[in-house]
């Protein structure tokens, strides 16, 4: 009984297209001499440029493919819709600003050029796949499609234990993570029989005998995709993992392999398991909750730059978390906007946290060792990365100037209001004033007078574009929020 | 003519005066100001005298949100004899500091500041709204503090102006409050509105029992009753000028002024009389006896005035509205002449202390006579003004205690007829320390200029005739309010006996010993008056020592309770972390069990939520 | 006239950027001069609009153009009787600081280009935040104004204590940014059930859509938002550290607006947008006020130095401001208002005159800068003088008025409110201001008065006399303190209208 399934190329092409380029890159690298980061990058940043016109046309519909026969309910395991069309926008954008930065890497031999693109692109290939990835299977297969080549990303660097170390303990927690999540997978697929997400919204519909173990199943299931937010308890790995790794490589995990767990955790719960919402809703909330404290606490006192961004990043995950909690509601307006709301927070994060990244990416050339300490006075020493760094850092704080920061908060603010959450808002209200805390005294660093290092950090042109590229959008987003804003409802 | 006006130029003057710095000019200046000033005082006031209405002039208002206030002055009998008595001592005292002061550096602000005082006074007594009056009475309040501390050098004077300054604003604040409850009873914050009000009976008892006790706050406060008294002996340290025109004449009187214009409502209220009552009968005995113990000119003189504040008190206490209005004239112009007086033996020997004194009639004879003028009005004899005014309130006491026999009214009469007796004794017992005997060592360096001479002799003149106002009562209670003749001839002589008494006895004190103080006589208890009772002891320790250790109490709050508050929650965040950092020790195996474990505690809160 | 106010918003804005963008050579040294000219060019804007709105009924000027539909973000601005008289201090304050500035290189002071343009940012934020009418647009304005300010006193403050400042900025940053996120939850809570963050149609609905309960919870978390900008008792602990640690120009615009603008939301957005939820919680309001009145002028007596000693006062005299709104009558309304614009004008002269000191004798110690003062620079004590006698609030100065109608109001509050409480706390007020007027002429007799030690004389000792930049900075302020002492009428007449509008709605 099973039909010959006529595959739709169009909307599978921009992630094969990246896996292809992958190889691609490998072998012009293996061909080229010289500086070998412009070829490898080149070919790279064209391959993920094609990627994104090559979706241009999937806009304002939706596609699926991969579905199982009407008789068995047809249900698809890739689709792409407007969710899956905004987060491969991310994932793209991410992976280009990574490309720029892995110059840092590549200039001291230490990074194998080719191996990194290659790895990076596949990593990016499995995380737009995520985002259109409709069953579990897939949905794991695409997981493990990131997180595989991001271990050899952290781990790429030769002789460096550090690094090394890094990856391992990277690895070590994403196997169980991916474990637990398997087994939550069982459950689900023991008591719902099905795997595709539709089957499963379905099943639970009309509801299942032994529900308290599909519950359990569901909240496992999760567990591997917030591995991938790095929320609480699975954020040990972050800092660690960040500062062992190149800066290029902390800067895609913190962004793009960030986006593709939050993209997945919002197809499972939105499409999947919306009828748990009790349960999983105020899990996630105390999760939530959790995360930005822990991140904010764990920065206030950090004086290497790496790591305060690690655990800023843990607490920004907490705030896109927040509004996950309430991606089932009843209330058609209240989820479609706290969809919204995940989404646009990534958006903006994304944009001001590589900016602040890149800086970093090229402060590590000047000064390996990464100490806040560093940075005193950058912005009469270099203008364009001290002000990159500042604005940055505004927006990831949420304060005027940084206009754009401060409505990424506020929207994901009105969401939590919106679904009831109070007292959710009133622990983002008190972590918003935590995190000013530490953010604002990196600033006065950048912005206060030059210390005894008054001699300005070497910016490769490439780093210098991505730098010049955030702030650009930053600062324009900020004019005019409603540009992205206008994404939502 | 506007009434605005009599406002208007002495603050212009200040002004000027101001503009001008310390030229040697300049007091010169002031009393010119001073001189247009008497000029429109009299134009206004001179046609209002004895008249039974009042003109109302209304400058503007303005909104408050409820009812609005209304920037208004009304002229009427009262506020006409009150300019007058106003801006004549002001020229006065302001062409007598041309040569008091000559040769010292502060002229300007002292100058300015005077002409300021007048114009407050004068909008003070003026103003026909409650904030408008409120306005003038501290401006009035502010002068005055200004110009105690005018030698800021000396400790005494510092003390003395914030003193005063902080005693009288803890009796405005009553005052203030008084005039939200009038202004809320009434509708309006209009004086004659409440005045009419009260006339006509809208006000029930308690408003207005209520409000006048909390405007009687600010009045024991201005006029220094008991218990407020305090500040005004402690005043004197200003200079001599300015003891005679605020401290004397104008400003202390116009707590009374408030209490007279205030009549109908006062009537309205027996207890708020009761209580003015027993405040005057308190302090006019007590500040008499402490006059006796004092060996310093001015002390004595201040406390004879918070003791002569009281008899005009007294009067309004029993209705007795013409006597009160009539004593508050005639002492503002005995005693003014009192203090200029002594302002001249200040001027001439350099001290106000009267122990090195003694034997002053021959050097300064014109003083002599005109302080003896003085002290004749303020004891009470024929034909000073004083015998008129203070038998007018006597016999209105006595009138109220024989019609009504009202307790309050019997208290009163004792009380006033004892005072009389020590009156006499301590302006006797002054008057011989000061010109009689042998010098005690005072040196007269220089003999005053005429400028100093003129305001003493038109005074003493004032001193001398002003009884001719018992001939036209009508000037000093138009609207007939007390009934009664302000003349009780057996009263009269009565008291006239006891002074004459007092006087021999005190005499023949100071005779029998030659040089001896009078006043030692009392031995033990003198040292109490000297004292004051301890007054001040009390306050230190009951109200001004309290405040203070509340004050460091409230700053070591801040400190250690409050500041910590928000230094523990940084540091509980930062302790937090530092736990927290204890997991992140870069140790795998903690992640991997954090994983576990939350994975375990995840799965079961789903399962038992579900 | 609706393109006025976005003009006057943009204008120092404008000049932060131009000075940003300046060539670093000679920034420093026109960098006073450029901001001179801009605020004084929103000056004369800001006086434009005020001849254009001064006394008219209702909203004036008003500007509507969407910002971020998808958010129902609007920019929306006008003035009324309530935010001109707020406007217009602020542009004055700031080009008289920007005045004081003049004179170059000053102790402690750093770039001054940076700190010309942080305060051009700050004075944005502050005159945007008087002339929103849009609640999102009103809470960005209202936390612009945040980083800058933490700038001025973590960088150009006190620079004998470089970790004492910073701390001093880093508290004031972190509870004001607690409080007004708890006040963004607020306004959302709002948006929420009554479905618009337009603060006229808000008002004029008057909590329409809104149950008591979430009234209730609105008007706390929006409310903790303003008293900690206020400050209201006990949230004023930032205060004091900030403003003694602030550089002279940076405590004169703390003081001088910044508290206004918490005040202000009281009066603009708490009053009548969520006044169920205000009318539950103003007894509340007026004790802590009250407790703030007696508490800072207790404060005040044990000080030793000077500008803590203000800054203190301001807690005392911002009391008397929230204990007016706590009223919700006209009166304490237009009290409120009133004084507010006085404490402005007062508390930033002294302020000024605090900062001249702490310039020549390198401290506000009262015993640094020891006696004599009327001997020593006669001119500089006597304006001390008067702004002490204002501050402590002498009729016929500014400073009475205003919280006189405050205490008006609480001796009669309005329909609901219990009147017992509220007479206590006008009694306390009272007590208050009799404690303000002890440390006011305890200070004078420290300072003014008094033979001048030896010491005081000796050469060392900056004996300077207030310089014509000085007088030309202060007489303004010192002008207008009478001028509204003798008229009140000129502002009550302006603000009156408006409250009657407000209330009128709000009820």
């Amino acid at each position: 009984m099973t039909s010959v399934q006529t595959i739709d190329w169009l909307a599978i092409a921009p992630p094969l297209l990246v896996a292809v380029v992958a190889v691609l890159v490998l072998v012009v690298d293996a061909f080229t001499v010289g500086t070998r980061w412009r070829a490898a990058g080149a070919v790279s940043l064209a391959g993920l440029l094609v990627a994104g016109v090559l979706a241009v046309p999937l806009v304002g519909e939706r596609r699926e493919t991969f579905c199982l026969p009407a008789e068995a309910g047809s249900a698809c395991s890739f689709v792409v819709d407007e969710l899956t069309l905004a987060f491969w926008f991310v994932v793209l954008l991410g992976t280009a600003a990574t490309v720029l930065l892995s110059a840092v890497g590549s200039i001291d031999e230490r990074v194998p050029t080719g191996e990194h693109h290659f790895l990076l692109l596949c990593s990016a290939a499995g995380a737009l796949s995520i985002a259109a990835a409709r069953d579990l299977a897939t949905l794991v297969i695409a997981l493990e499609l990131v997180s595989l080549p991001a271990f050899a990303l952290v781990g790429l660097k030769r002789g460096d234990r550090r690094s090394a170390e890094a990856a391992l303990k990277f690895f070590l927690v994403s196997v169980v993570a991916t474990a637990v999540m398997l087994y939550g997978i069982s459950l689900v697929y023991g008591t719902t029989g099905t795997m595709h997400l539709q089957g499963i919204q379905e099943a639970l519909a009309e509801g299942v005998e032994a529900s308290a173990v599909l519950a359990v199943g569901v909240v496992l299931t999760l567990f591997g995709l917030l591995f991938k937010v790095a929320a609480v308890p699975l954020h040990g790995w972050v800092p660690d993992t960040y500062v062992g790794a190149p800066p290029a490589v902390a800067a895609y995990l913190s962004v793009v392999s960030k986006a593709a767990g939050l993209v997945g955790l919002l197809v499972i719960l939105s499409q999947g398991v919306g009828e748990y919402g009790e349960v999983w809703g105020p899990i996630l909330a105390v999760v939530a909750a959790l995360t930005m404290t822990v991140g904010n606490v764990l920065a206030i006192r950090q004086r290497h730059a790496v790591r305060l961004l690690a655990w800023s990043s843990v607490a920004q995950s907490g705030f896109m978390l927040a509004p996950m909690a309430i991606v089932a509601d009843p209330r058609a307006e209240v989820s479609s906007a706290a969809v919204d709301a995940v989404f646009v927070y990534l958006l903006i994060y994304a944009v001001v946290n590589l900016g602040a990244f890149a800086v970093v990416a090229a402060m590590a050339r000047h000064r390996p060792a990464g100490a806040i300490a560093d940075y005193q006075g950058l912005v009469r020493r270099s203008p364009w990365a001290g002000v990159g760094l500042a604005f940055a850092l505004l927006c990831l704080a949420g304060l005027p100037p940084g206009v754009i920061g401060l409505f990424a908060k506020l929207v994901v603010f009105q969401a939590v209001v919106d679904g009831g959450l109070g007292w959710l808002a009133v622990v983002m209200a008190v972590n918003v004033a935590i995190g000013l805390a530490y953010y604002v005294r990196w600033i006065a660093v950048v912005l206060g007078p030059v210390g005894d290092d008054a001699e300005a950090p070497v910016v490769h042109p490439a780093v210098g574009t991505a730098i010049g590229a955030t702030l650009a959008a930053a600062v324009a987003l900020s004019a005019a929020p409603s540009v992205v804003l206008g994404l939502l409802g | 003519m506007s009434p605005a006006w009599v406002v208007a130029l002495p603050a212009l003057g200040a002004v000027v005066v101001l503009a001008m710095g310390s030229r040697a000019t300049v007091g010169w200046v002031g009393a010119g100001f001073g001189l247009l000033a008497w000029l429109s005082g009299l134009v206004v006031a001179v046609p209002a005298l004895g008249d039974t209405g009042s003109q109302r002039y209304l400058l503007g208002s303005f909104p408050t949100g409820a009812m609005s206030i209304e920037v208004a002055l009304a002229v009427d009998g009262l506020a006409a004899v009150m300019v007058l008595l106003a801006t004549t001592v002001a020229l006065l005292v302001l062409l007598y500091s041309v040569g008091y002061l000559s040769g010292e550096r502060r002229r300007a602000s002292y100058t300015a500041l005077v002409l300021v005082f007048t114009s407050a006074m004068s909008l003070v007594v003026l103003a026909d709204d409650f904030f408008v009056l409120l306005v003038g009475w501290e401006v009035m309040g502010a002068c005055s503090y200004f110009l105690i501390g005018h030698y800021w050098e000396r400790v005494e004077a510092r003390a003395g102006a914030v003193k005063a300054f902080l005693l009288t604003r803890l009796g405005d604040i009553g005052l203030l409050f008084g005039i939200f409850v009038l202004g809320a009873a009434v509708g309006s914050f209009s004086i004659s509105g409440a005045n009419e009000a009260a006339a006509a009976g809208q006000l029930s008892t308690s408003q207005a029992t209520a409000a006048m006790l909390l405007v009687l706050c600010g009045v024991v406060g201005k006029s220094a009753q008991f218990p407020l008294h305090t500040w005004l002996p402690d005043a004197m340290p200003g200079p001599t000028p300015i003891s005679a025109l605020i401290h004397a004449a104008t400003m202390v009187a116009a707590g009374v002024y408030l209490v007279a214009r205030l009549d109908d409502v006062m009537a309205a209220s027996p207890a708020a009389r009761t209580v003015l009552a027993v405040i005057a009968a308190v302090t006019m005995l007590l500040a008499a006896l402490f006059a006796v113990a004092q060996d310093d000119l001015k002390r004595v003189l201040a406390w004879s005035t918070v003791s002569q504040l009281a008899y005009m008190f007294a009067a309004l206490a029993v209705g007795a509205y013409a006597a009160g209005v009539f004593h508050l004239l005639s002492h503002g112009a005995f005693k003014a002449l009192l203090f200029l007086g002594a302002g001249a033996i200040v001027h001439a020997v350099g001290g106000t202390s009267m122990g090195p004194m003694g034997g002053l009639r021959r050097r300064l004879p014109l003083t002599f006579v005109t302080m003896t003028i003085g002290f004749a009005a303020l004891v009470g004899l024929v034909p000073a003004v004083g015998f008129f005014s203070k038998d007018a309130v006597l016999g209105g006491v006595m009138d109220a205690a024989l019609h009504d026999g009202s307790w309050q009214a019997w208290m009163l009469l004792t009380s006033g007829l004892l005072t009389v007796v020590v009156t006499a004794a301590y302006s006797t017992r002054a008057w011989l320390l000061v010109f009689f005997g042998r010098s005690r060592g005072a040196e007269v360096l220089e003999t005053e200029p005429w400028t100093m001479r003129a305001p003493v002799v038109v005074l003493a003149g004032l001193s001398l005739v002003g009884g001719a106002l018992v001939l036209t009562p009508e000037v000093v209670d138009p609207l007939g309010r007390s009934e009664g003749s302000l003349v009780h001839p057996t009263l009269a002589a009565a008291s006239t006996l006891l002074v004459l008494l007092t006087v021999l006895v005190t005499y023949s004190e100071w005779w029998r010993v030659e040089g001896v103080d009078p006043a030692a006589r009392f031995g033990p208890v003198r040292r109490r008056l000297f004292a004051e009772l301890g007054v001040d002891r009390l306050y230190q320790i009951t109200v001004t020592g309290p405040t203070w250790s509340l004050a460091h109490l409230v700053v070591a709050t801040d400190r250690d309770i409050v500041e910590p508050y928000v230094r523990g929650a940084s540091a509980s965040a930062q302790g937090l972390g530092l736990a927290l950092r204890q997991l992140q020790r870069g140790n795998v195996q903690v992640y991997v069990t954090a994983v576990v474990v939350g994975a375990l505690a995840l799965g079961l809160t789903a399962g038992w939520l579900s | 006239m609706g393109w006025l106010l976005p003009v006057l918003v943009a204008t120092p804005a404008a000049g932060a950027l131009l000075l940003a963008l300046w060539p670093r050579a000679d920034a420093d040294r026109v960098g006073p001069l450029v901001g001179v000219v801009v605020s004084a060019a929103a000056a004369l804007v800001s006086v434009v609009a005020a001849v254009v709105a001064w006394g008219r009924e209702g909203m004036r000027l008003e500007s509507e153009a969407a910002w971020i539909p998808s958010l129902d973000v609007w920019w929306r601005a006008g003035v009324d009787g309530i935010s001109l008289p707020l406007v217009l201090l602020t542009t004055l304050l700031t080009l008289l600081c920007m005045v004081a500035l003049l004179r170059g290189e000053g102790p402690g002071l750093g770039s001054e280009r940076s700190l010309v343009a942080l305060l051009l940012l700050l004075e944005t934020g502050v005159i945007g935040t008087f002339v929103a009418l849009d609640l999102v647009l009103f809470f960005v304005f209202f936390e612009i104004v945040l980083v800058p300010m933490w700038f001025v006193i973590a960088i150009w403050g006190d620079p004998k204590d470089p970790a004492g400042r910073r701390r001093a900025a880093t508290t004031f940053l972190l509870l004001t940014v607690i409080g007004s996120a708890l006040m963004l939850v607020g306004f959302l809570l709002v948006h929420t059930y009554a479905g618009s963050f337009d603060m006229l149609e808000l008002a004029a609905n008057g909590g329409l859509g809104m149950s008591t309960q979430v009234q209730l919870l609105a008007a706390v978390a929006i409310g903790l938002g303003f008293a900690v900008k206020a400050p209201m008792w006990p949230l004023h602990i930032w205060l004091p550290d900030a403003h003694a640690k602030a550089p002279t120009v940076g405590s004169v615009l703390l003081a001088g607006v910044l508290l206004k603008m918490g005040t202000y939301g009281f009066v603009r957005i708490w009053v009548p947008i969520v006044p169920e939820g205000a009318r539950a919680l103003a007894p509340y309001l007026a004790c802590l006020a009250a407790v703030g009145i007696v508490y800072g002028s207790l404060a005040c007596l044990a000080q030793t130095d000077l500008k803590r000693l203000v800054a203190y006062s301001s807690v005392g005299h911002m009391g008397f401001v929230l204990l007016g709104i706590a009223t919700l009558t006209p009166v304490g309304l237009n009290g409120a208002l009133v004084a507010n614009i006085a404490h402005g004008l007062i508390t930033g002269l002294l302020f000024f005159l605090a900062g001249a000191l702490k310039d020549r004798h390198g401290s506000a110690e009262l015993a640094t800068i020891g006696r004599g003062l009327y001997a020593r620079s006669p001119r500089l004590a006597a304006i001390l003088a008067v702004a002490a006698i204002a501050s402590l609030g002498l009729p016929g100065l500014a400073g009475f008025w205003g919280e006189m109608l405050t205490l008006l109001g609480a001796f009669d509050p309005a329909a609901g409110l219990p009147r017992g409480v509220f007479l206590a706390c006008m009694v306390a007020g009272g007590v208050g201001a009799v404690v303000t007027a002890a440390y006011f002429v305890h200070v004078v007799r420290r300072v003014c008065q008094g033979e001048p030690s030896e010491l005081d004389l000796a050469e060392e000792r900056p004996q300077a006399e207030a310089s014509t930049r000085e007088l030309a900075t202060w007489s303004p302020l010192v002008g207008l303190t009478v001028l509204l002492g003798l008229a009140p009428g000129l502002l009550l007449a302006v603000t009156d209208p408006a409250v009657q509008v407000l209330l009128g709605a709000g009820s």
